[in-house]
């Protein structure tokens, strides 16, 4: 597809409709028609009258038909192109919109993940754990080189299989390694004919062996723990600097992964590789021994007593569920038919950096790994540049709609780009825009919802409709003066009169036709919007929800409930503030004892304050009391709250602490985190706006989120849709079932608008709160 | 006799075609103070300044809520000089000097011939009109001419 400014529609174009061009040619033979009339006119002028001025009156009336006529057809040529060009361009928006939105939905997701591996590396399980076993690898290290030689030794021998065990690095991280090497040892010393500085080191080695075992275990109920709160990883992996795996997340997989040796691999060495805890290595999608499929793997190093600029000792590689991810987000907004099933023809896809296909909604035609067969332009494209372009995809005419990243935030990606193939068929089909959708085509046509060039025609053909009305108005005023002799002139007067109105009044049908596709393709990318608003936001809460559950089993929280007191609450207040800085996106997270007083939180100013706030009649803390396994937890929906005594309107993620960090159990507490919601809904809700064909944010239009009693909580406009207020929204709307959407015309206090509404339908295992976002664009006359 | 029929507000009403020189769009209508607010100004058409008449003022009892529309009608008188002999031999008239009256919307030409014509009803005070043709479910109010000029233009001749 080219620019606008070069691309027209020939009425012979394949694109265009049977029906239009029989249409077109209809048109064309009625105006042609008027020129033999026309003639007619001007010798019926010489044959009724003799005065020269009034058969110049005449002829002057019949050129003037005949100049209409023409111009006529210039219109009639031209609306054609407009036509279609218009749904060509509106698909244009709305589609390469959605590949966008798919890529930046991915990076928005992985940014959040890169958060994750860096703050997870600092956790001391981890660095105590590696430590441990750097000892331990030591001693067997020494073990083995000052075992007595064959020559020196008096009686006995070291076993073999002794031998191999300690100067094996493997020995120690794999799954039974510890406990035959115990065995062996034992064995060894209890050889009375073994040398005594060997027997020394073998006892310090034997003691520590327990030691490493149950760090092992307890680095791998961490990482269980942590896979439990995000559910979207497959496997998490802690390596030693040698490159072997320590402990991992995925009890499934945990016999045959310990004491892999992934020394080799990119991501370890990558990881090893990082100079400060704020650096982290994306691997893209390859090969890994850790996973059976290809992997995308997230990876930082591990440092010497979880100090963020310690030693590297150890590496952390997260295994994201990248192929579970990305077919959900490319199922999303897909083209459906009548039944609801996607739509034959349209594909959707995710390449990497080399055209490569990484996923797609169907393996048989584009198989992840192969280059996809696109054109040239749609594989090249600059960070965050869109394009569009025609293609014949498995035997259809289609259309690919391209996107590539351009990173968010501080992520900036791995120059993958995202495609959304349709049927050329489906971009100009016959627009079908909702039966009583309360708008007529009239008020459209008067409305700021069309372009301007369609208006422009619409009123020139009702101007050229006029004129030759007046015309033919005008011929029956002369004939009728002319008496007897004006009769024959009769005939042809009403043959333009027809003519015209037939002409323009099909021009006008098919101008309310473009209007009323127009209104269809406007709606459909409010409801896109407000999809996306909603997608946005479930997501964002997924982290939230995410974040409550892993921090609240925070062995600091429940230290500090379990034995109370001014020094453990310091200790409390001041883990939470480490969190705080890393997690921006809260105002406040503070730590409840069982009977609701606040002990903790992470804001130093307000600690005096917060400290004598007692929270038990708050329905998160209650809600967070009765959560009963550290993989459930609680949300308060948007409400005013005595933690936050400046805001209206607080959202309150809760879980509950038990002791011990045990994942079942009674809660001795509650963790609350107080998310600065407002903040990150207005920067979502803005960039759901929906915009010109230059990009600019179209006036008036608006967007906003209503909770489950259609109350506005965050909106981009406090003028038309102020927060608290309950905008006159259909029933309709109230009655939308969970991941619904919809489009119509309502009535607001500032006028008429156009709108799309979506309801959440949650994210993973979290279900929202049964909110609705709203995008809205004002008709406006 | 035909008539041209138009629309003021929501009313029907026509003049015989013979006193019609033209129906024109709409041009720049330009007011002169002083005036009767019936008279909506001076137009130039075809290099000629005519007076028009806002029919609006001139027949509706109350002008309606809504603006004219944009596309109302000029419709040109001929003059008394340019009215063609059998129009006069029929007692028709019009002005010395051209005129043209704002409609609202042009309703098309009605042939009088199968028109039942009734005067003006007595006890309704209707100065301008001449009387009402019927036409199957239609009423078509005859605006009488002559009547809008008496009262509307100055007569110059008479002061010279």
């Amino acid at each position: 597809m080219k620019s606008a400014a070069e691309k027209h529609f020939s009425i012979f174009d394949p694109g265009i409709h049977f029906e239009h061009r029989e249409f077109y040619e209809r048109i064309v033979s009625e105006l042609n028609g008027l020129l033999p009339v026309c003639n007619q006119g001007k010798s019926t002028a010489v044959e009724i009258s003799e005065n020269t001025t009034e058969q110049e009156q005449i002829t002057e009336l019949m050129t003037r038909v005949e100049s209409f006529s023409g111009d006529l057809l210039e219109v009639t040529k031209k609306l054609f192109d407009q036509y279609y060009l218009a749904k060509e361009a509106l698909h244009r928006s709305i589609l390469e919109t959605t590949a966008y939105n798919k890529i930046n939905t991915l990076d928005r997701n992985l940014l959040e993940r890169t958060c994750d591996v860096r703050w997870w590396a600092l956790e001391t399980a981890f660095s105590a754990c590696l430590d441990t076993h750097s000892r331990a690898r030591a001693l067997a290290a020494s073990l083995s080189t000052q075992a007595p030689s064959p020559g020196r030794r008096k009686a006995g021998t070291l076993p073999p299989d002794l031998m191999a065990a300690l100067s094996d690095p493997g020995t120690l991280t794999s799954r039974e390694g510890p406990g035959r090497l115990s065995d062996l040892l034992e064995g060894a010393v209890a050889d009375a004919s073994c040398e005594e500085s060997f027997r020394d080191s073998a006892q310090a080695l034997l003691e520590i062996l327990p030691e490493l075992s149950a760090a092992v275990a307890l680095s791998c109920d961490r990482l269980e723990d942590i896979r439990h709160s995000y559910t979207l990883y497959r496997d998490i992996v802690l390596a030693t600097s040698e490159g072997r795996i320590l402990a991992n997340a995925n009890p499934a997989e945990r016999d045959r992964v310990l004491g892999l040796d992934i020394s080799a691999e990119s991501w370890f060495e990558k990881a090893l590789a990082t100079r400060n805890g704020t650096e982290y290595h994306a691997q893209d999608l390859g090969e890994s021994r850790v996973e059976r499929r290809a992997s995308l793997v997230y990876a930082t190093a591990v440092r010497e007593s979880s100090n963020e600029n310690g030693r590297a000792i150890g590496a952390m590689g997260v295994f994201f569920d990248f192929q579970g991810e990305a077919e959900m987000i490319l199922k999303e907004s897909m083209p459906t038919d009548s039944e609801g099933s996607p739509l034959e023809g349209a594909y959707s896809l995710f390449t990497d950096k080399d055209g490569r296909v990484i996923a797609s909604t169907d393996p048989i035609s584009l198989p992840p790994g192969t280059i996809a067969h696109l054109p040239r332009g749609n594989r090249t494209l600059g960070p965050g540049e869109r394009t569009a372009r025609y293609l014949v995809f498995e035997g259809l005419e289609s259309a690919v709609f391209s996107a590539r990243t351009d990173g968010y935030l501080d992520y900036r990606g791995l120059g993958w780009s995202s495609h959304v193939i349709v049927p050329k068929s489906l971009l100009f089909a016959q627009a079908s825009p909702p039966e009583g959708i309360g708008i007529t085509a009239e008020e459209l046509m008067d409305s700021r919802i069309l372009p301007d060039i369609n208006k422009r025609t619409y009123l020139r053909v009702q101007d050229d409709k006029e004129s030759i009305q007046l015309i033919s108005l005008n011929g029956i005023v002369f004939a009728s003066k002319l008496g007897k002799r004006g009769g024959a002139l009769g005939p042809i007067f009403n043959q333009i009169t027809r003519t015209g109105d037939m002409v323009t009044s099909r021009m006008e049908d098919i101008l309310k036709e473009m209007a009323l596709g127009e209104l269809e393709l406007n709606l459909k990318a409010l409801e896109n919007f407000s999809l996306q608003a909603i997608d946005l936001v479930d997501r964002n809460l997924f982290e939230r929800a995410a974040d409550i559950r892993w921090w609240a089993t925070d062995e600091y929280f429940w230290n500090a409930l379990a034995d109370p007191g001014p020094d453990s609450f310091h200790r409390a207040s001041e883990r939470l503030k480490v969190i705080n800085t890393s997690y921006t996106m809260y105002r406040n997270i503070v730590l409840a004892d069982d009977s609701g007083n606040i002990v903790a939180c992470s804001r130093t100013e307000l600690r005096n304050e917060l400290a004598k706030t007692n929270v038990s009649d708050q329905t998160w803390f209650q809600l967070g009391m009765r959560t009963a396994r550290s993989d459930e937890f609680a949300v308060q929906d948007v409400q005013k709250s005595p933690l936050e005594k400046s805001k209206a309107r607080s959202l309150v993620y809760c879980g509950g602490v038990r002791s011990r960090g045990i994942r079942c159990g009674e809660s001795i507490g509650v963790l609350g985190t107080l998310f600065d919601w407002d903040t990150e809904a207005r920067k979502i809700l803005s960039t759901c706006l929906p915009r010109d064909a230059e990009g600019a944010i179209i006036e008036g239009s608006a967007a906003f989120y209503t909770n489950a009693a259609g109350e506005v909580i965050e909106t981009t406009d406090e003028t038309a849709f102020p927060t608290g207020s309950r905008p006159g929204l259909p029933q309709t709307v109230q009655k939308l079932a969970q991941g619904a959407t919809t489009s119509f015309v309502f009535e607001g206090e500032s006028g008429r608008f156009l709108a799309g509404s979506s309801r959440t339908k949650g994210y993973r295992e979290y279900e929202g709160l049964a909110w609705c976002a709203h995008v809205v664009r004002p008709i406006g006359t | 006799m035909e008539y041209v029929a138009f629309l003021v507000g929501k009313d029907l009403f026509g003049i015989p075609v013979t006193l019609v020189q033209e129906i024109s769009k709409p041009v720049q209508i330009f007011p002169v103070p002083g005036h009767d607010v019936r008279v909506a100004g001076l137009v130039e058409l075809r290099g000629r300044t005519i007076v028009a008449l806002d029919l609006r003022r001139c027949l509706l009892e109350k002008l309606p809520d809504d603006d004219p529309p944009a596309r109302r009608k000029f419709i040109v008188l001929e003059t008394t000089s340019s009215l063609p002999h059998s129009a006069r031999a029929m007692g028709l008239a019009t002005h010395v000097e051209p005129l043209v009256l704002v409609a609202d919307e042009l309703a098309g030409i009605w042939d009088g011939e199968h028109m039942d014509f009734h005067p003006p009803p007595a006890h309704v005070p209707a100065p301008f009109v001449e009387g009402v043709v019927q036409f199957r479910n239609h009423l078509m109010t005859l605006v009488s001419i002559p009547a809008l000029v008496d009262a509307l233009m100055p007569q110059k001749e008479e002061s010279l």
